[in-house]
């Protein structure tokens, strides 16, 4: 027997997830240009990092350290100069790149899975899970991820892994108290009361009828949160509990530079701009795509 | 209101619980302290006998109320650095690092107040634009090379100020800078948007009505009532204040908690990196705990 065709649930469409603005709010502003262009660039740099550099990012050459820049009477072999060890600023900048855009976006990845599924599991199941899972929210959200990487990394030693263990470990709350409180306000759609009567599981409703709704909202706090993590893990390395020398992460390299401050000032001087970059770039284009994807959250 | 202040307290303790926790379990990970404790030559009977004085052999739940205990009287065992309570080393540190947080909040203030208002003011015009340009570099700068930058420019360069220590109120300015402008950007960026959003009330349509001048609007009718919102943020960046500090006194070499326990993590002095933790996550969900009270008295409608 065929059951009427209105009452049947929509076919699954994966695209359906991801929201399509209208073309016209897909209007590119200033903001979202000039963001748009720095990632496009800073990606160009990490995938071109081999190619450019004569010197290795860590081949070290004792007998030309400090060498300046090339516009401050350096020379064009070392570009940007050399730091204390002989190293190519230029190649270590180039590969720094990979190593931030790494680690900005796999933490992201991480804690945005689990933030997104705990948010959705608290918000629609309520009762005990969702107290549990909220007074977690609570208590990771009054102890600064910085502390916890202390403790860490005084105990274990400084590392890759550790380090991307404690920015996922902060990471996760964001996402799952802006998942919770959405799904807590598409719970009693109607939409909702409608999947539940033909008769779909729980899973269905939650990831095919109400995930659809929050995603725009994870994809907005995910790129933002990709600036932040990045900054995150530069000073953790600049603290020497991040990434360890002599791999060429850019809060490492500023940390190198310091006591030479008076004397060779590119060394600090232009890893720090690049983070800087970096992170300008993903904050504009974060705010345009928040602009454009979802206005309710703009706060900040 | 008592039932809410209640409750929170509950949160706090819980909290530093979770946190004492995990020192402990950290703390256990760290390696036996019989055998660090004990010279080289030492027996196998004589680590036994250690372990026994010290409690090491008794289970873990217990040796964690017996650590709880001590704990709760400050005593974290002695620093292996200094010879001295690791406790009374971190809370002498403290005033410093209050001392620079309270500067660097003052200084966020400074800059965000005009820079939000500015924005608002005039609106999608280039000095809106300029205002929020300056806000997102603020908010995107890392804390550690703005202050390195601030050294070469302002110390090495033209000596104006001192580039390190924690001597006197010149020697603050630099790391209260540093600290202060990465905060400024979140402020004023909440400031224009909150203002924008009261400015289209009627109210103050009225003010402009009866032809009040538009900084007179601005100032006295908007400003307040936008200042909420601001509050409730600067209540949760406290937080990150204070561990920025930690990042921001290791730059200036400026002698509060922060660059204690950095010192402490390269020397492994591990009884002062538990003391700083639990001290300094005490603080955080104190200070947590006063902004949330504060409300009630800014904002007489919110009552808990």
């Amino acid at each position: 027997m065929r059951t009427p065709r209105t009452l049947e649930p929509s076919p699954p469409r994966w695209w359906f997830v991801f929201p399509r603005p209208s073309v016209g709010r897909l209007r590119l502003t200033a903001g979202g240009a000039i963001g748009l262009i720095i990632i496009a660039m800073i990606l160009l740099a990490g995938i071109c990092a081999p190619l450019v550099g004569r010197h290795g990012p860590v081949e070290q050459d004792l007998l030309r350290r400090l060498q300046p820049p090339a516009w401050a009477n350096g020379t064009m072999s070392y570009p940007l100069g050399t730091d204390s060890l002989g190293r190519d600023m230029l190649s270590r900048l180039l590969y720094g790149a990979r190593i931030s855009l790494a680690i900005g976006v796999s933490t992201v990845l991480i804690a945005g899975t689990i933030g997104l599924l705990l948010g959705l599991v608290a918000g629609y199941r309520g009762a005990w899970v969702e107290s549990l899972i909220m007074r977690l929210t609570d208590i990771q959200l009054s102890v600064p991820f910085l502390i916890v990487a202390i403790a860490l990394v005084s105990i274990f030693g400084a590392g890759l892994g550790k380090m991307i263990l404690v920015l996922v470990l902060f990471g996760w709350v964001e996402y799952c108290r802006i998942i919770h409180a959405e799904v807590l306000s598409h719970r009693e759609r109607e939409f909702v009361a409608a999947a539940r009567a033909i008769g779909c599981s729980n899973a269905r409703i939650l990831f095919l009828h109400i995930l659809p709704n929050v995603v725009s909202s994870v994809i907005v706090v995910a790129t933002l949160q990709v600036g932040r993590m990045i900054l995150a893990e530069a000073s953790l390395s600049f603290l020497g509990l991040g990434i360890q020398p002599p791999q060429p992460a850019w809060g490492t390299m500023v940390a190198d530079g310091r006591d030479l401050l008076d004397s060779a000032w590119w060394i600090s001087t232009l890893p720090g701009l690049a983070i800087l970059m970096t992170v300008l770039g993903i904050n504009f284009f974060g705010d345009w795509l928040r602009d454009v994807l979802d206005p309710t959250l703009r706060t900040a | 209101m008592t039932n809410y202040i209640v409750r929170r307290l509950a949160h706090v303790f819980l909290t530093v619980l979770a946190v004492s926790m995990l020192v402990f379990v950290l703390l256990q990970l760290s390696g036996d302290p019989a055998t660090a404790l004990l010279p080289m030559e030492a027996t196998a009977a004589d680590v036994a006998n250690l372990r026994a004085e010290l409690g090491l052999n008794r289970p873990l739940p217990e040796q964690y109320l017996l650590f709880l205990g001590r704990a709760i009287h400050g005593d974290f065992g002695f620093s292996y650095r200094h010879r001295e309570g690791a406790m009374s080393i971190v809370i002498e540190r403290m005033p410093a690092t209050l001392k620079l947080a309270g500067a660097a909040l003052l200084v966020s203030l400074v800059l965000a107040i005009p820079l939000g208002m500015l924005g608002a003011w005039r609106r999608g015009s280039w000095i809106d634009q300029a205002a929020m340009m300056v806000a997102v570099t603020g908010q995107s700068m890392p804390t550690f090379w703005m202050g390195l930058m601030l050294i070469l420019i302002v110390a090495v360069t033209f000596r104006w100020l001192p580039a390190s220590g924690g001597g006197d109120a010149r020697s603050l300015i630099l790391p209260a800078v540093t600290l202060g402008a990465n905060m400024a950007g979140i402020t004023a960026r909440l400031l224009r948007s909150s203002l924008l959003e009261v400015l289209s009330k009627d109210y103050i349509r009225v003010a402009r009505a009866k032809g009040l001048v538009e900084r007179a609007v601005l100032s006295h009718h908007a400003l307040r009532n936008a200042a909420l919102p601001v509050v409730t943020m600067i209540g949760l960046q406290l937080a990150y204040l204070l561990a920025g500090a930690i990042v921001v006194e290791t730059v200036f070499a400026y002698p509060g908690m922060g660059l204690l326990v950095i010192q402490a993590i390269t020397a492994h002095d591990f009884p002062v990196v538990q003391a700083f933790v639990l001290v300094f996550t005490t603080m955080i969900v104190l200070v947590n705990l006063v902004v949330d009270l504060l409300y009630t008295r800014l904002d007489p409608r919110i009552a808990y």
